[in-house]
């Protein structure tokens, strides 16, 4: 049974290898990674290319099996079909029944989850207007443009009203209105009560809309926890930027300090004591520089991506 | 509606907005009205022409549809990734197949009657009144095709449709001279005699799920023979919808 402190998702050192060709040459997909999503919060599920995550999504799904780890949605084991109604899922690049129309296509899938015929059109219509297909969802999905589809898929995932989201790089392909649509149906889902789990690699969607993240690489879990912690956490330094210089100058500033460039005629430097950045700025302003910027630098989760990939790296 | 239903229909609606099912469709009537022009340039009997020709026409026409749609059928959906959020609503993975076969099967059956209503007319038009012996023949042709189309699902869970197309068509020729292949190596060595023996059981045989002779000549068939054929084709192509149930429980979605 699931009680108010079971985890909607829980990921446990789950690892899968497949094997691929004739020669069977084996391909980690996952090695270790964990995760746990708590309800109604939006989870962001971070990393590159190949790091694993359609896959771990696969496994949590029952799509594949997992070689090891514990894996449970909503508190049940994968195996268990318990939790199939309450969970909608949208594969990255997801394509569809192309004969159907969009409001078709929703309708079914709303009706595999168990709503009736009368009750799953009506359904079907609202999720459409929601995702911003009143006009098309009468035509065949064969016209659609890719960011439509996208679109469709997202309310087909809606379709049954399920209580855990799982969207699989939800925002891919689309251009700058149709990603920040995207991000205002998932903090509108985060309103209603729903949880989100969403993987990508487009790191200020993340930082606008997520709650916590998981970040993993190479197949293996490298940072997980509550955005903000992860942003506060990392070392908060200052930042001078100085201008009014002569080349000179700004030369022979730049070479004294380690963490400093020119750059169009100013010079910026980092330093993580503000006493060290208070004395470098006030020695340019006495030499007849200009104090453009003093303030603390908050790292970025761009930065901390970075670094976590640098640093974080599996071993063997 | 409970989940295998639902697939069901949608299949079959799928299944009837594809153009394979227009050109086969276009194809098969073409078969019989061919079989009345035929019957009209040979000397005499222009029905047992027709029934001749169009019966043969109708089979091909229902056999190549059934197993040219089955091949894909579970390959596409797979490869479209349609199939992996079908599998995370409450749906069993035989309810799946199952559905998917239904859906097939219906498709087969409408395409059958449209062909059925056609022969009919053209049979009257070469003076030929319908006889029970017509009607046996043609609903012998849907276990025929009942059981191409569930070998084509089999193949479909698996493999991909033109590597499947390939695969079918032997099985199809297999299947239509399995009753030979015992008489054809009575001579031959010892194991390729064992083949064919093996073949023989395991294979199904066309032969007997054909009463186009018996219409042909006008011949009465007992009852018996035709449930017993009818029967016989129903159970091997559940055989094989099982086994592509099997086969995709076991499959991994990548
Ligand atoms: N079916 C498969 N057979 C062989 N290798 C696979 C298979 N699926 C995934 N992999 C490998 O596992 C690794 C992880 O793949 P996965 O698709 O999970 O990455 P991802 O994080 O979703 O990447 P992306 O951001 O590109 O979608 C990749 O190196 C990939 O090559
Ligand atoms: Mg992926």
């Amino acid at each position: 049974m699931m009680t108010s402190q079971e985890p909607m998702v829980r990921v446990r050192a789950f690892s899968k290898t497949f094997y691929v060709g004739l020669r069977r040459k084996p391909s980690y997909a996952a090695r270790d990674i964990s995760l746990e999503v708590q309800p109604g919060e939006i989870f962001g599920f971070l990393g590159p290319n190949g790091a694993g995550k359609t896959t771990t999504i696969k496994a949590l799904l029952g799509l594949i099996r997992p070689d090891q780890g514990e894996l449970s949605l909503l508190g049940h084991a994968i195996s268990d079909p318990a939790w199939r109604a309450r969970v909608g899922y949208m594969p990255e690049h997801p394509t569809f029944y192309d004969y159907l129309t969009g409001h078709e296509l929703v309708t079914w899938f709303a009706r595999l989850s168990g709503v009736n015929r009368i009750d799953a059109e009506k359904e079907a219509r609202a999720l459409l207007e929601r995702v911003g297909l009143s006009q098309a969802m009468n035509r065949r999905l064969r016209g659609y443009s890719k960011g439509m589809l996208q679109r469709t898929g997202l309310a087909t995932a809606l379709a049954g009203s399920p209580s855990l989201l799982i969207l699989d790089e939800p925002m891919t392909g689309l251009d700058p209105i149709g990603r920040r649509d995207i991000r205002e149906l998932i903090m509108s889902l985060k309103a209603e009560g729903k949880t989100v789990l969403y993987s990508t690699h487009i790191l200020s969607d993340v930082e606008m809309t997520c709650d916590r993240v998981g970040i993993i690489n190479k197949g293996a879990s490298v940072r997980t926890g509550r955005l903000d912690e992860i942003l506060g956490q990392t070392a908060r330094g200052y930042q001078v930027v100085v201008s009014g210089l002569g080349p000179e100058a700004l030369a022979r500033a730049a070479a004294e300090q380690a963490e400093a460039e020119v750059r169009e005629g100013k010079i910026e430097a980092l330093f993580t004591e503000r006493a060290a950045a208070w004395d470098f700025a006030s020695h340019l302003v006495a030499a007849g520089g200009v104090l453009e910027r003093f303030e603390p630098h908050r790292d970025t989760l761009e930065g901390i991506f970075m670094r976590s990939l640098a640093t974080g790296e599996y071993k063997e | 509606m409970n989940a295998t239903l639902l697939i069901a229909t949608n299949t079959l609606r799928q299944t009837i907005r594809q153009r394979l099912y227009l050109n086969i469709g276009v194809f098969g009537v073409g078969m019989i009205l061919l079989s009345m022009v035929v019957g009209q340039i040979t000397f005499g009997y222009p029905d047992r022409v027709v029934r001749s020709l169009g019966l043969s026409g109708c089979t091909l026409a229902v056999d190549l549809l059934a197993l040219l749609t089955a091949v894909s059928l579970i390959y596409e959906e797979i490869d479209k990734k349609t199939l992996f959020v079908v599998l995370t609503r409450p749906v069993d993975r035989w309810q799946y197949v199952a559905g998917r076969y239904l859906g097939l099967l219906l498709a087969v059956a409408l395409a059958l009657v449209g062909f059925a209503v056609v022969f009919l007319i053209t049979l009257r038009l070469a003076g030929g009144t319908l006889t029970s012996s017509d009607l046996v023949a043609l609903l012998a042709i849907l276990p025929e095709a009942a059981i191409l189309g569930g070998f084509g699902l089999v193949l479909s869970a698996f493999s991909t449709p033109t590597l499947s197309t390939g695969i079918g068509l032997g099985f199809w020729m297999a299947a239509a001279t399995t009753d030979d292949l015992v008489g054809l190596t009575a001579n031959a060595d010892l194991p390729l005699k064992l083949v064919a023996k093996a073949a023989y059981y395991v294979l199904p045989s066309f032969a007997r799920l054909d009463f186009r002779d018996a219409a042909v000549y006008q011949a009465s068939v007992a009852p018996a023979e035709v449930g017993y054929s009818l029967a016989y084709g129903m159970l091997y192509a559940v055989g094989l919808v099982a086994l592509a149930s099997v086969i995709l429980t076991r499959r991994e979605m990548v």
